[in-house]
């Protein structure tokens, strides 16, 4: 295999309507387990993935905001775009622990990367 | 080049499989690889039941895509979920997991991917 | 090139397009495909930040076929086939869909 390429997964809807963010979940840790420089980032309706005091047991549904925490655990690392935060009334303080990322450091982390792969 | 495609929906519910595919042809003419890992409703576009009178026929456009070399791959997990079996698929793909979507970041030169 | 944006859902029902307004800068391509070709006819907020990204040496592409299906049409000059679509993923360093 060549060089491990640099991963951006970007994760842009809101958990438990759509499997989108628990898939992209999925393919996060898959590729953080081969060695794989992984960058989880939330934007648009995904933010909401990272919203702390998530109750999905009455859907019968894993909790995505325990899920997303222990991406570390996994070698991948967690972003949150603050404009999409900001944009739904939400803050960084109201979210478990993430980088928060203006438009300028989303910018510059992308072109960090090898790939971008959306979970829309 | 490498040119890999990750694509989430399934057949005949929105037109991505049909835009990975008049992609995937081209860059196959054109010399290049081609990987395809087929993830969530995604894998239902190998069923090969599949049928469709009067229709382009999904699985058969996949089996023209391998024919001519690409290597596609749907994710096991997700055919589980979805009550596919290994025999269901065509012949020219696998059911693979995470490790083999992990190779593909890794070998391809450009990523595209395909969701809602 | 350095980031192609390929926006494939309509532009009036779904506000992915705006993500890529936002991020895209000099030497970028936007490039609307599927539902999303209904760009051409708006929101009135997309067209008038095309004109801003455009004037900032953003490119805009509509795709040809999918133009084409639905009965739209853009100026020539932004429109590509499939041909063309290949060498603008052949030439991007990465792809943000």
């Amino acid at each position: 295999m060549n060089e491990s390429k640099q991963v951006l997964i970007l994760i842009r809807t809101c958990p438990y309507g759509m499997a989108s963010a628990g898939e992209g979940f999925r393919a996060i840790i898959g590729l953080a387990g081969m060695e794989i420089d992984t960058h989880a980032v939330l934007v648009d309706d995904g933010v909401l993935v990272a919203l702390k005091g998530q109750l999905p047991d009455a859907l019968g549904m894993h909790k995505l905001e325990d899920a997303f925490s222990q991406l570390s655990d996994f070698g991948a690392k967690l972003y949150v775009h603050e404009p999409s935060l900001t944009e739904r009334g939400l803050s960084a303080d109201d979210c478990i622990p993430a980088e928060v990322l203006t438009d300028d450091k989303l910018r510059e982390l992308i072109s960090q990367v090898d790939h971008v792969i959306t979970f829309n | 080049m490498i040119i890999g495609f990750l694509l989430r929906t399934g057949p005949y519910t929105s037109q991505n499989v049909d835009t990975c595919y008049h992609l995937a042809k081209r860059f196959l003419a054109k010399g290049h690889g081609v990987r395809m890992y087929l993830y969530e409703d995604g894998v239902i576009n190998l069923h090969k039941e599949i049928k469709s009178p009067q229709e382009r026929n999904v699985p058969e456009m996949m089996t023209e895509l391998a024919k001519a070399g690409a290597e596609i791959r749907a994710c096991g997990t997700c055919a589980r979920f979805r009550g596919i079996r290994k025999a269901d698929i065509i012949e020219e793909a696998k059911q693979a997991g995470m490790v083999v979507f992990a190779k593909y970041a890794n070998e391809c030169d450009r990523f595209l991917s395909f969701g809602f | 090139m350095e980031n192609l944006y390929l926006i494939t859902r309509s532009t009036f029902e779904r506000t992915a397009w705006k993500l890529a307004a936002r991020l895209a800068k000099s030497g970028d391509t936007l490039c609307f495909i599927q539902d999303a070709v209904l760009a051409v006819k708006g929101p009135v907020e997309l067209a008038g930040k095309l004109s801003e990204l455009e004037s900032a040496g953003v490119t805009v592409r509509f795709l040809k076929e999918d133009l084409a299906a639905r009965g739209l049409s853009a100026p020539a000059d932004k429109v590509i086939n499939y041909d063309g679509l290949t060498e603008l993923i052949e030439n991007a360093k990465r792809i943000i869909s």
